[in-house]
């Protein structure tokens, strides 16, 4: 009986969580708003003089070398032969990649919803040697990665890549 | 004579160059990434985890990468660990064990639920018979307190949880020997898991915001919110910081 009162007592708390129509976010509210990807003008697969790091993402660490993903960007491949000084050789530019894994000197990434087969036998000289079509959709598309209001997606728009916290009049969705 | 034990000598030098050779490409082949990581290599196969589906690509000959199988492993899926021949699957609430005996088609053996902590439930490291995972509630609709959860999982269809320590807000987790290390965002905690199922707290780092870790010999890699911060592990509770990297 007590489990029954507390579950008809959740039901309205969890549904006000899940959504609540009414809310119109003041001006000066933050709330997390899509930031969505122009598919059409992809930038290529390159690799480019190193950068510092911004936007700190997962990291791989493989035979002398480490990578660190720049959030969306690429990958920071840093050479740690020597473990008192390790040095930044270059940045492996992919459109909207988060993940990675190494094999056999070929480096798995996604990018948008795919993944791609990137020989690094010389990481100098990093390219793209496969891609997988559809392979690994984007996580970020539905929501953002804390809850609270947000900007409902508008899928017209594109794809969801990312969030980001701004300053907005309307926020109808919320999780 | 002496012609056939010489060709037996070079048969047996070939075979052996060729067994080491096999066996190391085979361990040393695929890199190792942390726990908050999407994507795994065990062997000849890329394990990745969408939200909600764990897929398994056949690279054995690269660059090609041939789907093998799809699974529906649930909902808010975030990381994969691999041990032996075991995947852990961490998501927001719960952690999926599958084996991974034949690695095209991975069966799942059993879910680990905490009992008290119902939502966040992260990464997840295991070894042997111990499983540790993290679970951070953060935000409005979070559980009640974030704890590093340890789960007895000597019997792997059963899993158990047997201690819980609490923590601020926990990310990623790595080990090595007897040394867990704990990212709490504002510091790197390091536990001593000689007791597997009861690690205590030696010393905490407090320098950085700490996302994940891998340890990898004597070196800890940390993702922190610059960057890369490296620390020598060679004493394996008592990291000394090397460098940071920017």
């Amino acid at each position: 009986m007590k489990f029954l009162l507390l579950l008809l007592l959740a039901i309205p708390l969890c549904y006000g969580c899940l959504r609540n129509p009414d809310f119109h976010a003041e001006r000066s509210d933050l709330a997390f708003v899509p930031v969505y990807a122009d598919t059409h003008n992809l930038r290529p697969v390159t690799l480019e003089a190193t950068r510092p790091i911004t936007n700190a993402g997962k990291i791989y660490v493989y035979g002398n070398y480490i990578f660190q993903n720049e959030q969306n960007e690429g990958i920071h491949i840093i050479d740690n032969s020597d473990p008192l000084h390790p040095e930044k050789k270059a940045f492996l530019a992919i459109p909207f990649n988060t993940e990675m894994a190494i094999r056999a000197s070929h480096i798995y990434a996604n990018s948008i919803n795919d993944i791609l087969v990137i020989d690094l036998i010389n990481p100098l000289k990093a390219q793209v040697v496969n891609r997988i079509k559809n392979a690994f959709p984007l996580i970020a598309q539905d929501y953002p990665p804390e809850s609270g209001y947000f900007v409902c997606p508008d899928p017209s728009k594109g794809i969801v890549v990312d969030w980001k916290l701004e300053p907005v009049t309307e926020a109808k969705c919320r999780r | 004579m002496k012609k056939v034990s010489l060709c037996l000598f070079v048969f047996t030098a070939l075979l052996q160059w060729s067994c080491t050779k096999e066996g190391k490409g085979f361990v040393n082949s695929s890199g190792k990434g942390g726990s908050l990581a999407r994507f795994t290599i065990v062997g000849n196969y890329l394990y990745t985890v969408d939200r909600s589906q764990l897929k398994v690509f056949d690279i054995s000959q690269t660059p090609k990468a041939l789907l093998t199988s799809t699974e529906d492993v649930g909902f808010e899926i975030e990381t994969i660990f691999p041990f032996k021949d075991k995947l852990f699957i961490g998501s927001t609430s719960v952690v999926h064990i599958f084996s991974i005996e034949d690695p095209q088609h991975p069966k799942k053996l059993s879910t680990a639920i905490s009992p008290t902590v119902m939502r966040r439930c992260d990464p997840v490291v295991a070894k042997d018979s111990v499983a540790y995972t993290t679970l951070r509630t953060n935000g409005i609709c979070g559980g009640v307190r974030s704890i590093l959860a340890v789960f007895d999982i000597k019997n792997i269809e059963n899993p158990v949880e047997v201690y819980q320590y609490p923590v601020n807000e926990p990310y990623g987790l790595g080990y090595a020997d007897s040394a867990l290390y704990v990212c709490d965002k504002s510091s790197l905690l390091v536990f001593n898991i000689s007791r597997p199922y009861e690690p205590q707290l030696v010393t905490q780092i407090n320098e950085n915001e700490f996302f994940d870790v891998i340890a990898e010999n004597n070196t800890l890699v940390c993702w922190v919110k610059q960057g890369i911060v490296l620390f020598d592990i060679s004493n394996r509770l008592d990291p000394k910081l090397i460098t940071k990297i920017q």
